[in-house]
């Protein structure tokens, strides 16, 4: 099956910040999470495949094509919601359908007025008077109702509250359930992705600092904790980042399994995408 | 495309309301016999015009662009849709206008102005609007409504300068104010033309812009 993202040696220089050499692959019927500190090159990442900056370097393909600034014609498939970004706020929710009748061939007005109802979005207030869920839950729903096979969706879900947010993510998975389709979802809040994500990219700094089946990698790394001295006897290779208190250690193992058969007396906990997050940026900090 | 000059149109339409208003008091001014009525269709022309640099200014706020430009119709139909929107709303105001001061010229053959006075400050007022987009939609997709602003500033007052020195200029050289019908329809022709090179050129400046 071909593979809805393929992004090889993705480079773009904007001076005091690089991506750098990021590939990244998003197969049909996953959902791939992008996650990353703020600035980390998520969206940097995500406007590449859409077309919105000009490459320094790499190829990005969807659906097999590969993208070219000429021909955006491949956005048919896509439906997309881009952080930052919202409907005008002197327009009301009939408006904006009436609007991507007249830009998507596919529009689907009875399929955007179920998501409409579904979300209980209000059909005769201004967008001025959506809260951000609001807002986020409507464009959700114009990226869902022209058929697409992939969304993209960056921040999503970032500012909302709990109950929606699962309410999205819930959508995103039925979305997934065909597997032509797929997600490709940056996000900082990493509890959501470990939720929804098949993949995990972790950006840092512009690079990609760990990437594969979001299972494996947890099943992989883990969190060391210990003394001081103890650290001091382990070898560094097995290790990503530390953190040390008055206290203790903690450290992230990149191979729990292997870890413990030769270190059986260190306690290797089971680890989170924020703490490989936290760990890797603090890591990388000292 | 055309859902997003839909779009533009939504917007504008949320403006209209302030647009009558003050189209409303110069008609009455111009009723009153303070303006001539010939200033209220150039009047129109212009305020009209003035739509677009405001629907710029609610896609900066909304960032529109980096939206639209991840639509099927990508960036050449962000651009398209903005010229098409501006070549609609100016036609609109050119015939709105000209149909004003027509009718009061019919309806008060005394006021002093002519029917060929009328339609010639009708096209005048379509000239400076129709050129004035042609300058102004680069600037606008180059710089954003702030900076861009500061610029078309520049660009009226050098392009109206020119535009009534010329016409004063026109007019003492040649007896007959009809004779300068020629010239005068000319000028939207020119303003025309004038928005095919302005069209590549956004479309240049947009298709380079990281969003």
């Amino acid at each position: 099956m071909t593979n809805a993202i393929e992004v090889k040696g993705l480079c773009k220089d904007y001076g005091d910040f690089q991506l750098k050499d990021v590939d990244l692959t998003l197969p049909g019927g996953a959902i791939l999470g992008l996650i990353g500190e703020n600035g980390a090159g998520k969206s940097t990442t995500i406007k590449a495949i859409l077309g919105l900056i000009r490459r320094d370097g790499g190829t990005v393909r969807v659906f097999g094509r590969e993208i070219t600034g000429d021909d955006p014609s491949y956005k048919e498939d896509i439906g997309v919601v881009l952080d930052e970004v919202s409907f005008h706020d002197p327009l009301k929710v009939p408006q904006v359908g009436r609007i991507l009748s007249g830009v998507y061939r596919n529009w689907d007005g009875a399929c955007f007025d179920a998501y409409v109802d579904r979300f209980q979005l209000p059909r005769n207030k201004k967008i001025k008077e959506f809260s951000r869920g609001m807002k986020q839950k409507l464009s959700i729903a114009t990226a869902l109702s022209h058929h697409p096979r992939l969304l993209i969706l960056d921040e999503a879900t970032s500012g909302l509250d709990p109950v929606v947010r699962d309410e999205l993510l819930d959508e995103f998975l039925a979305f997934i359930q065909d597997e032509d389709h797929a997600v490709l979802i940056s996000s900082h809040i990493t509890s959501d992705l470990e939720k929804a994500a098949d993949y995990v990219t972790y950006l840092h700094r512009g690079q990609v600092a760990l990437q594969g089946a979001k299972d494996e990698l947890l099943d992989a790394y883990g969190r060391l904790v210990c003394s001081r001295a103890d650290l001091q006897g382990v070898d560094p290779d097995l290790l990503l980042g530390t953190r040390m208190s008055q206290f203790g250690c903690e450290a992230l193992v990149k191979d729990r399994r292997a870890f413990r058969r030769r270190y059986p007396a260190l306690t290797v906990d089971p680890v989170s995408l924020e703490e490989i997050m936290v760990f890797t940026v603090r890591g990388d900090e000292k | 495309m055309m859902g997003l000059v839909k779009k533009d149109f939504y917007l504008a339409a949320g403006l209209a309301r302030s647009y009558l208003i003050v189209a409303a008091i110069f008609l009455v001014l111009s009723l009153a016999g303070i303006y001539e009525f010939s200033f209220l269709s150039s009047f129109m022309s212009l305020l009209c015009i003035m739509l677009p640099v405001n629907v710029f200014s609610y896609d900066e706020q909304a960032k529109w662009d980096k939206y639209a430009a991840a639509l099927p119709g990508g960036r050449r139909a962000v651009v398209q849709a903005r010229y098409v929107f501006t070549l609609i709303v100016s036609a609109g105001a050119v015939v709105l206008g000209g149909a004003v001061g027509a009718a009061a010229c019919l309806l008060d053959p005394t006021a002093g102005e002519t029917l060929w006075e009328m339609v010639l400050s009708t096209a005048a007022g379509g000239s400076v609007g129709i050129l004035l987009n042609a300058v102004m939609l680069p600037l606008m997709f180059k710089f954003g409504v702030q900076k861009g602003r500061l610029y078309l500033a520049l660009v009226l007052a050098i392009l109206f300068g020119a535009f009534l020195g010329g016409v004063a200029a026109l007019a003492s050289a040649v007896q007959e104010p009809s004779v300068l019908i020629l010239p005068l329809a000319a000028i939207p022709a020119a303003g025309l033309l004038a928005l095919v090179p302005s069209y590549f050129l956004s479309l240049r400046i947009f298709r380079k812009k990281d969003l």
